[in-house]
């Protein structure tokens, strides 16, 4: 799904954000990306979005350049860091958003409008406003404004980062059980590696200065996973491997 | 909530009592002659005997700022709609609406006689001025401080120039067009009434402005008090109807409200 080789990004004060970073996202898989603060994951996230473009190296997303990719108008749907919600427009009126935009705007379809809000638990709150949502809600409108025109990849910058650890872990649980239904491939930036382990398939992590993967990670537990997952040993010692690589990654 | 009723109004309401009850002591023990301070019940005696002419005055004044603060609101949002769509524009032409804020009016007043002759029109410009900066500056933040995430958003799905201005940047706007228009609505009515000390006088009708000139040049001080009260609450009338309609627009923008 998608494919960087031997990527680099230089800005032009000569700062050098990423340099010779590769990683594979498979079709249908859900893979994290951990490292530490300033290592340029975002970055990373934006030039898969096709929001900045590499100063070298080769990114293909199903074999096509990014620019490529958003020129065929097969849509990447962002998850940001905050819910980046419209406060003047209801929870509602934020999922009919991305169905408005574009050359060709089209009316949003109410049953797949409900359908998704059932999906993620909003329906009884369709109407409210976000600033009317506590966070975790508030998140969840977002990753349903971010699944609703049915994506075949999804990327998540560090999407429940400000979230308290049980809002985040239940987040977790139903982003999972989201991703076994429709199977979108997904790229999830975390700094939390418990989480990074319970989602993915696959967890790169990333060193910092310049920006590049230095250690990759299969994660072979089955699904569906459940929350008791957090507590076996096998879950612990993955992510206590993964820990360490971070660590040596970040000194 | 009938005892926040009590809190809110009773405390500023009994200091005004009793500075007026000192202040109708003051006078009538150390016999301070009229035109220097007149007695609250002599300003009170005037307001009743004048209240026809103070009234038409009012009105008069409030609709030459209303006036005013329209062109304001429209004018100076066409402007920061501009400064918004173009880099060059803005950088150009910036220094020039911060010109607005910085000159004093009463230098430019006779220049806008000469322009406009004394009356109505003069009046009306004069609040203009003085009202449009405020709308320029927080129209053009509104219109540009949009979240870089949403941005992003919207680029993402191939939003066109038109839908970021129309879904983004002018709901955006909003919240801080209200606050410009508050801001703006209580400066037109200074405007109001300086424009017309300046060219207020020579027709028919009049406002506050000219009858505080006339009355403080006849050494009517009970009179010219009225005419600081009526002022006053001129200012607070139409200072709070733009914050009422404010709010009302801003219950959907709860967020950004205070």
């Amino acid at each position: 799904m998608v494919e960087a080789r031997d990527i680099a990004l230089h800005y032009a004060t000569g700062t050098v954000a990423l340099s010779g970073l590769s990683l594979t996202l498979r079709r249908h898989e859900f893979a994290s990306i951990v490292g530490p603060s300033g290592c340029g994951k975002s970055t990373l996230l934006r030039l898969v979005a096709g929001l900045l473009s590499p100063t070298s190296g080769d990114l293909r997303i199903d074999g096509m350049s990014p620019a490529e990719s958003r020129a065929a108008r097969r849509d990447v749907a962002f998850v940001f860091q905050f819910p980046t919600l419209l406060p003047w427009r209801t929870v509602a009126g934020n999922l009919q958003l991305p169905f408005e935009l574009g050359a060709e705007p089209q009316c949003a379809d109410p049953d797949r409008l409900q359908a998704m809000l059932e999906l993620v638990g909003l329906a009884p709150f369709c109407n409210a406003m976000p600033h009317q949502l506590s966070g975790g809600m508030q998140m969840r409108a977002s990753l349903a404004r971010a699944l609703i025109l049915r994506p075949e990849l999804i990327l998540l910058d560090e999407p429940f980062g400000a979230l308290d650890d049980m809002t985040r872990q239940r987040l977790n649980e139903d982003l999972l059980a989201l991703w076994q239904r429709d199977r979108w491939s997904a790229l999830f930036i975390t700094h939390n590696v418990f989480e990074a382990v319970f989602l993915s398939e696959r967890v790169y992590v990333m060193g910092a200065r310049p920006g590049r993967v230095v250690a990759e990670f299969a994660i072979p537990f089955p699904h569906p996973r459940q929350a008791q997952l957090r507590a076996e040993p096998a879950f612990a010692e993955l992510a206590g491997r993964i820990s360490l690589a971070l660590r040596e990654a970040a000194s | 909530m009938k005892g926040a009723w009590f809190r809110v109004v009773l405390p500023p309401l009994a200091l005004f009592l009793l500075v007026a009850a000192v202040w109708q002591a003051m006078v009538m023990l150390l016999n301070v002659p009229p035109y220097v301070l007149p007695s609250p019940a002599r300003i009170l005696a005037t307001v009743e005997e004048q209240a026809g002419p103070l009234v038409g005055a009012s009105l008069w004044t409030a609709w030459a700022a209303f006036c005013g603060f329209s062109a304001s609101l429209l004018i100076g949002t066409l402007i920061a709609f501009a400064f918004s769509q173009s880099d060059i524009i803005r950088r150009s032409m910036y220094p020039y609406a911060i010109f607005l804020q910085t000159v004093p009016i009463v230098a430019i007043a006779p220049l806008i006689i000469i322009w406009f002759g004394t009356g109505f029109p003069s009046i009306v410009f004069v609040s203009f001025i003085i009202s449009l900066f405020p709308i320029i500056t927080n129209a053009t933040s509104g219109l540009t401080s949009v979240d870089s995430n949403l941005l992003d958003l919207f680029t993402l799905h191939h939003a066109t120039r038109r839908q970021i201005l129309l879904k983004l940047r002018l709901p955006n706007a909003v919240p801080h067009l209200v606050t410009g228009a508050r801001i703006s609505s209580g400066l037109s009515v200074i405007g109001a009434i300086v424009g017309e000390f300046f060219a207020g006088y020579g027709s028919a009708q009049h406002g506050l402005g000219y009858l505080i000139v006339l009355t403080s040049g006849q050494l009517k001080t009970a009179y010219l008090f009225a005419c600081i009260g009526a002022s006053t609450a001129l200012g607070l009338i139409i200072f709070t109807s733009v914050g009422l309609v404010g709010d009302a627009i801003l219950s959907r923008w709860q967020e950004t409200r205070r």
